[in-house]
């Protein structure tokens, strides 16, 4: 289930649009949020949107509602997904489907992270083509590194200036690197005042033991009984790195698998294609709604297809 | 005068990915689309600074944008060095 960076304009609007199924899972999710839900919702649908989706207020509830959704939605589709691995919000989300959390819990958890993040001071994230140790020499004061995708390709996050900094040393070290849709700095030290203030929340949020396997992307191993229910385990994840390649790897040394990208884009799903066990056929991979060339009107074609391809139909 | 072979052109990306090696059949990689290949954006845009860097050959974002397979990138790159 992907997190921040995935997000694109309209993502999902055709499936909300053309499948009833969808619709009616993601509506859970705006009902839960009241009025603000409702806000969401037009935004969502609407041709120009009052807020640009990378704004943290638009990417992570509908990253979390659409990746919840669809999740969501195979399994009263019959799908028993074996394992589940999410990207940063996307983990969240993974856990509501794990029955880690109920949905209202999540959701909880979600709102109050979006308005404490809305106020952190404004940053930004960058992939940098480079493996974590090369980049090491050149990073900044104030600048960490926020995820591990691939073997090269590392994410780093930071405030504004410092990220600039940094950005400008990378180039002049012959480095390449592009910018995330982003205008939050998700796991770095910036985000530290959230995640006290989190695990207050998060104490009176009732959490159980995962029903379905969840490898964690903070961890990269299965998420434990005691982490799941442990406020600070939840509570730190705008802070904490996340080690996506390390928690894919350790997924896929359990056994072949098929991969579903269960959220908007295929970004998860190419970085996994970078992996010797897919490359080789041993495991494979499958995306729900496409990519943004994919385009609102063919997303449920798309799902269909998709669907399909796992046994399952509408 | 100059020219890159497919597989070549293959060790660069894979180098730019940190593939240790390849593991589909080179003939049929070539036609793959590059997001098939595990190749993102992000690994496109170090693929263009590479070629630069070690071959000379500067192409533009536009002209690059349009290049959706291996081959295709061969016959760009090589219609450069030809040229150059």
């Amino acid at each position: 289930m992907p997190g921040q960076g995935a997000q694109y304009r309209a993502m999902g609007t055709g499936l909300y649009r053309d499948l009833p199924a969808f619709a009616a899972a993601i509506d859970e999710v705006f009902q839960l949020m009241g009025t603000e839900g409702d806000e969401l919702r037009s935004d969502w649908l609407a041709d120009e949107p009052a807020l640009p989706m990378d704004d943290v207020r638009r990417s992570q509830p509908l990253l979390f509602a659409i990746d919840y959704a669809l999740g969501s939605l195979l399994i009263s589709m019959g799908l028993r997904p074996a394992v589940l691995l999410g990207h940063s919000i996307g983990e969240l989300a993974a856990a509501v489907v794990a029955r880690v959390f109920d949905l209202g819990g999540a959701v909880r958890v979600l709102r109050h992270r979006v308005d404490q993040l809305a106020e952190a001071p404004s940053g930004g994230m960058v992939a940098v083509a480079a493996s974590r140790a090369e980049l090491a020499p050149h990073l900044r004061p104030g600048v960490d590194i926020g995820a591990i995708n691939a073997p090269r390709q590392t994410v780093i996050a930071g405030a504004d200036g410092p990220l600039r900094i940094t950005c400008d040393a990378l180039g002049e070290a012959g480095f390449t690197w592009a910018r995330v849709c982003s205008l939050t700095p998700f796991h770095s030290a910036v985000l530290q005042p959230t995640v006290d203030a989190a695990r207050g929340l998060l104490a009176t949020v009732p959490m159980r033991p995962p029903e379905i396997g969840l490898v964690s992307g903070y961890t990269s191993r299965r998420l434990t009984d005691a982490e799941a229910v442990d406020p600070l385990y939840w509570a730190s994840h705008p802070v904490a790195p996340v080690l996506f390649w390390p928690a894919l790897s350790a997924l896929l040394a359990e056994g072949p698998r098929l991969l579903v990208e269960c959220g908007p884009s295929q970004g998860l799903t190419t970085l996994a294609r970078r992996h010797r066990d897919v490359r080789t056929g041993r495991s494979l991979v499958l995306s729900l709604i496409g990519s943004p060339e994919t385009g609102p009107d063919a997303e449920a074609a798309h799902f269909t297809a998709a669907a399909a391809r796992l046994g399952l139909a509408l | 005068m100059r020219q890159i072979t497919l597989s070549e052109l293959q060790d660069i990306m894979r180098e730019c990915a940190g593939e240790d090696e390849a593991a589909m059949p080179l003939e049929q990689a070539a036609d793959q689309p590059f997001d098939e290949l595990g190749y993102d954006s992000l690994a496109l845009l170090e693929t263009r600074s590479r070629i630069k860097r070690d071959l000379g050959v500067e192409i533009s974002e536009d002209e690059f944008d349009g290049v959706k397979t291996l081959r295709e990138l061969v016959d760009v790159v090589n219609a450069r060095l030809r040229a150059s």
